[in-house]
This record gives structure tokens, C-alpha cells and sequence, in this order.
């Protein structure tokens, strides 16, 4: 069976009674796109999944309201974002620690995790993601991993395309710069 | 969802002098075997679950003004909390008092309401939001223009959601 596409499930789901199934198939079609944008914020699987869950549980909760103003894609995708920084926001702020700090919490947490697998390189890249700042580290891994559209990014970051392509250019420099030394 | 054409991907990390692959990308990260098998199942009995709680666990409605004090009280007993911590303890090993602050948040909704510590305990788990969650849904313009109000609101929401106030709840009393 094909993809519904937003449009049809939107549909769907304004009709009684197919609340439910439409909603499963959103899961069902954004589940991976949303876990591994989560899980490269968070690192943890054990973290990413309660956060992916929150997210549609959230998504379930606001979809009645929300408005075809942008695509569901975008939508969920904000959604999960801030449902991320809101978790490292907490973790910063429970143990007052600086956002640097943080970054190395996540370094532990990635040597740590059981399911993380990565040989020498993958970890020499994640540690370079792990120690740029905050907004760096998203537009990063949504740009190269999840390669989003520059367009797309602005909608869900809520900021211009230009300070996103700066926010790139940058992060990737110095991520160049930590592989290669 | 429409990606991005790998080319460009490519030619950008080409100009910007990146060894950094295209293709292949390397990760590292692993999951559960049949995890998102078993993900939207999971996602749809916890769905069936908090609106049973949902149900249980509404506040009573309040004026605007009364919704404002209720927040602004609030975000004085967080500074009272925090503020006789620190005061009283010497061994706070650079932790937040996050249990003593619980306790105080507990007393206080008793005090107020007619709900238990339990029934707040668990008021709290299920409605801990941050403001951009609680706007998820609705326009930025119909809540406010002004940007200093925009800070105002979020940072109301982000302490009254943190004591478990819904947001819904706080959101209509507003309008």
C-alpha cells in the first residue's frame, strides 16, 4: 500500500469515527523521521523514545486545532525539535549546569548507550556535533542527516533561510576542523 | 516530505572545502530489533490512556485576573523556594532543590484546590509542557503581537506548566 499523502490523512481525520486509524497512519509514516531527528539531539534511545511517543501523544492532543497553514511534516517536525531542547533544557537546568557541560554529558551518555555502535570515525563525528552550540547542532543534523530543505528548516526553527545557511556553514567548518585534526 | 536533491547537498559540502560524505553517512546509532513495529501500538494505548486522565484531572475555571495572580503567585513561591534553599542549605553540591520545591508546589494546590498530593503528583507528570508546546496548534497572532508580551507569556507558561497548571486551562482563561 502507498503512503497517504498529508492532505488524505488530514482528510481523513476530520471525518468521525477514522480519528484513530488516520492518526495511526501518521505515526506509522513520520515514526522514523522523528525518531532519528530526536535521537541524534538526545543521543539516549531510552530518552529519544520517551520523547518520540510525548511527541505524538502531543501531535494527537493539538491536531483538531491545528491549521493547514504549514505542511504536517513541518508541524510534527517542531514538534518533536522542541519536545528535544526542552528535554536538554530540563537536564541543564535540574543539574545547573552550563550548555558546555551538557555537550559532554551527551558525550558520556553516547559511549554509554547501549545501542550505540559507531567505529572510531562515527564517534570522532559525533563527538565534533556534540560540542557545537545548541542551534548549530540542529541545523546541522537536519540539514546533512535529514537533509531538509533550507525552506522547510525556516518553518520549523522559525527563523530566515540566510541565518540558517550561516548557522550550516559554520557548523560545518568546525566539524571539519575537529575530524581532521 | 520533500528532501532536499542530494546534489545540492553534495556541492554545498564541495564549497565549503568538507571530507565530510554525501552518501553513506556516518552515524553509529542502533535501535531495538522491530522497534518502530511495535512504536504506534505503544503510541496508541498511552493515547487511550491520558485522555482517561485527562478526564480526572481538569482545574476549575478562573476569571483572567484570577489566572494572572494565580501564575504571578506562583512564580513567587519558585523564588521563595529557591531563595530559602540556598539560604539554608551548605550542602547543596550544586544541585537544584527540585524535591524540596515539589513538596512546597503540593502544599500549595492542596491548599488551593480540593485535589490530593497524589492526584497533584500526577497533575504535574501529565502536563509537563513548555509554552512553544502549548502554542503547537494555534497562530502566533492570535495570541499576542508584541514581542516583550510574547517573552511575558512564555516564560508564565513555561513556570505554570511546570507547576501543572493546564495549559489549555491557563491559554482560555487568558483570551
Amino acid at each position: 500500500m502507498g503512503q497517504h499523502t498529508d492532505e488524505e490523512l488530514f482528510e481523513m481525520f476530520s471525518k468521525a469515527g477514522l480519528e484513530n486509524q488516520a492518526f495511526n497512519h501518521i505515526v506509522r509514516k513520520y515514526q522514523e523521521a522523528v525518531y532519528w531527528h530526536v535521537r541524534r539531539l538526545v543521543i539516549s534511545h531510552d530518552d529519544t523514545n520517551d520523547i518520540v511517543q510525548d511527541v505524538f501523544i502531543k501531535a494527537w492532543q493539538a491536531l483538531p486545532k491545528f491549521r493547514q497553514h504549514s505542511s504536517l511534516y513541518t508541524w510534527i517536525y517542531r514538534i518533536a525539535t522542541n519536545e528535544a531542547l526542552t528535554f536538554l533544557k530540563k537536564k541543564k537546568r535540574r543539574n545547573l549546569m552550563p550548555m558546555v557541560d551538557v555537550s559532554k554529558q551527551l558525550e558520556e551518555t553516547l559511549e554509554a548507550d547501549a545501542y550505540y555502535r559507531g567505529n572510531d570515525m562515527e564517534k570522532k563525528l559525533q563527538k565534533a556535533i556534540l560540542a557545537l552550540p545548541e542551534k548549530q547542532r540542529v541545523v546541522f543534523n537536519m540539514r546533512y542527516f535529514d537533509e531538509m530543505k533550507y525552506e522547510d528548516m525556516a518553518k520549523v526553527l522559525d527563523t530566515s533561510e540566510g541565518a540558517l545557511k550561516a548557522s550550516y556553514h559554520h557548523a560545518v567548518k568546525k566539524i571539519e576542523k575537529s575530524v581532521v585534526s | 516530505m520533500q528532501k532536499e536533491n542530494k546534489e545540492i547537498i553534495r556541492k554545498e559540502l564541495r564549497e565549503l572545502g568538507s571530507s565530510l560524505p554525501a552518501e553513506g553517512k556516518p552515524s553509529g546509532f542502533d535501535l531495538p530489533e522491530g522497534y518502530f513495529e511495535s512504536l504506534p501500538g505503544i503510541i496508541t494505548a498511552r493515547r487511550s490512556d491520558s485522555s482517561e486522565k485527562k478526564k480526572l484531572l481538569t482545574l476549575p475555571a478562573a476569571t483572567p485576573r484570577q489566572a494572572l495572580a494565580w501564575a504571578a503567585s506562583l512564580l513567587l513561591l519558585v523564588s521563595l523556594t529557591i531563595s530559602l534553599f540556598f539560604v539554608g542549605s551548605d550542602s547543596m553540591n550544586g544541585h537544584y532543590p527540585y524535591e524540596a520545591a515539589h513538596e512546597a508546589d503540593f502544599e500549595y494546590f492542596s491548599l488551593r484546590s480540593d485535589l490530593d498530593h497524589k492526584q497533584i503528583y500526577d497533575m504535574v507528570l501529565e502536563t509537563d509542557l513548555s509554552a512553544e508546546e502549548i502554542m503547537y496548534g494555534l497562530e502566533m497572532d492570535d495570541v499576542a503581537d508584541a514581542g516583550d508580551y510574547d517573552e511575558m507569556m512564555e516564560y508564565l507558561f513555561e513556570e505554570a506548566s511546570y507547576y501543572g497548571i493546564e495549559s489549555d486551562y491557563l491559554l482560555s482563561s487568558l483570551d
